[in-house]
């Protein structure tokens, strides 16, 4: 096996009994807990929210060691608990018919965009305003910078579909940012 | 603002630079032409480049402050479960001293009283219902509690105040014995009385 596919493999193996030591599972944290944080850091408005769905994904990481079966890499598998923990949080939040106070204020009136990181603020609230789904291809790919095959991987469908569902959200994501009254010209 | 049918899924694709180059060529020589779709694809590329070139801050130490924090939780789950895995055990071993207790317990009424069920091999006029006895007194005595003149003894005085009449198992010639005042050789004594009185 080479170097590399060894990497990517990750450090993630049984001990003799199939169980996984604390040591495996702190290597497997520190080897991916900036990009989940980050996936849940741009989905929400507080580091601390962000914070609980890090760790829940970790928590359910841990509880399903010994389901992992190798027929992903744990990079991909970890991913896919995050996106599921991710979507539930977000369906719940839409259940609560939850109106972030900034959309609110935005709706008010025109917005003229001044600087990039107003623009990237606002941009999170637009991003908020679609359906959980077409949040995580948005985050997957043109945050995280993951490819199609991928978020296709983690979000258990085709690269096709990945690549449709992409196409949609960043559509639905103009529309979104339009009724807020964005100019794009500014942004 | 929209785009041209035929292109406006291919767009996003264009901004993001994921179509194959058969359709980047298609999309490009398009967008020479149509105005509309340039504008578009101008919209999306702006909202694209803000998305690529915006990154998350991470706090500083955050990996090994979370390694800290799941590894608090992860011991406090793994004492809570093994709390658990001693709890059950214990409750069911508790449970089942108690179940066993009542058992024995009732299987044994039968055996402290047996002077009583050797007394009712002779006249079956009392059967035992788990709470207390049942006294058959046939209604040709034509009693109740005042026709028994037990006063010459103020036991069972007692006792007999306490055959009441329970009208919920049958007519007035049904009995219920109350044992609570009495022992069971006063008990004892009570029925040999009544017996000798009554029958």
């Amino acid at each position: 096996m080479s170097k590399g596919h060894e990497k990517e493999k990750g450090n993630l193996k049984p001990d003799n009994t199939g169980q996984y030591d604390a040591d495996s599972f702190n290597r497997l944290v520190l080897e991916n807990q900036e990009k989940i944080y980050s996936l849940f850091r741009r989905m929400v408005a507080s580091h601390d929210e962000a914070d609980d769905l890090t760790q829940e994904t970790f928590i359910k990481v841990y509880k399903n060691l010994s389901k992992f079966r190798r027929e992903s890499t744990p990079f991909t598998w970890i991913y896919r608990i995050a996106v599921n923990t991710g979507i539930n949080y977000l369906r719940r939040q839409k259940a609560r018919q939850y109106v972030g106070l900034d959309y609110a204020n935005l709706k008010s009136g025109d917005n003229v965009i001044h600087n990039s990181e107003l623009s990237a603020h606002l941009l999170q609230n637009a991003i908020k305003k679609l359906s959980p789904k077409q949040q995580m291809v948005i985050i997957l790919r043109s945050y995280q910078g993951l490819s199609f095959k991928e978020v296709a991987n983690i979000m258990e469908s085709t690269e096709n579909a990945a690549k449709v569902n992409f196409s949609h959200a960043l559509k639905n994501l103009k529309n979104v940012l339009e009724n807020m009254g964005v100019s794009y010209e500014s942004m | 603002m929209k785009a041209c049918k035929d292109y406006e899924d291919l767009l996003p694709l264009y901004a993001s630079g994921d179509l194959s180059s058969i359709d980047y060529n298609k999309v490009k020589e398009h967008l020479k032409d149509c105005k509309v779709c340039r504008d578009y694809q101008l919209s999306l590329a702006s909202i694209t480049a803000v998305m690529e070139q915006n990154s998350v801050e991470i706090p500083p130490g955050y990996g090994a402050d979370l390694v800290v924090a799941l590894n608090r939780r992860l011991d406090r789950r793994s004492a809570w479960q093994k709390r658990l895995l001693w709890t059950i055990p214990a409750f069911a071993t508790a449970m089942a001293v108690v179940v066993i207790t009542i058992i024995s317990l009732i299987k044994n009424e039968p055996a402290n009283n047996q002077w009583l069920a050797d007394l009712n091999r002779e006249q079956d006029y009392l059967s035992f219902t788990g709470t207390g006895y049942f006294g058959e007194i046939p209604v040709d005595d034509n009693i109740s509690n005042g026709d028994i003149d037990l006063s010459t003894d103020g036991l069972y005085r007692d006792a007999v105040c306490q055959i009441v009449e329970n009208p919920q198992i049958s007519d007035i010639d049904s009995y219920l014995l109350a044992t609570g005042n009495l022992d069971d050789e006063d008990f004892k004594k009570m029925l040999e009385q009544l017996k000798y009185e009554i029958l």
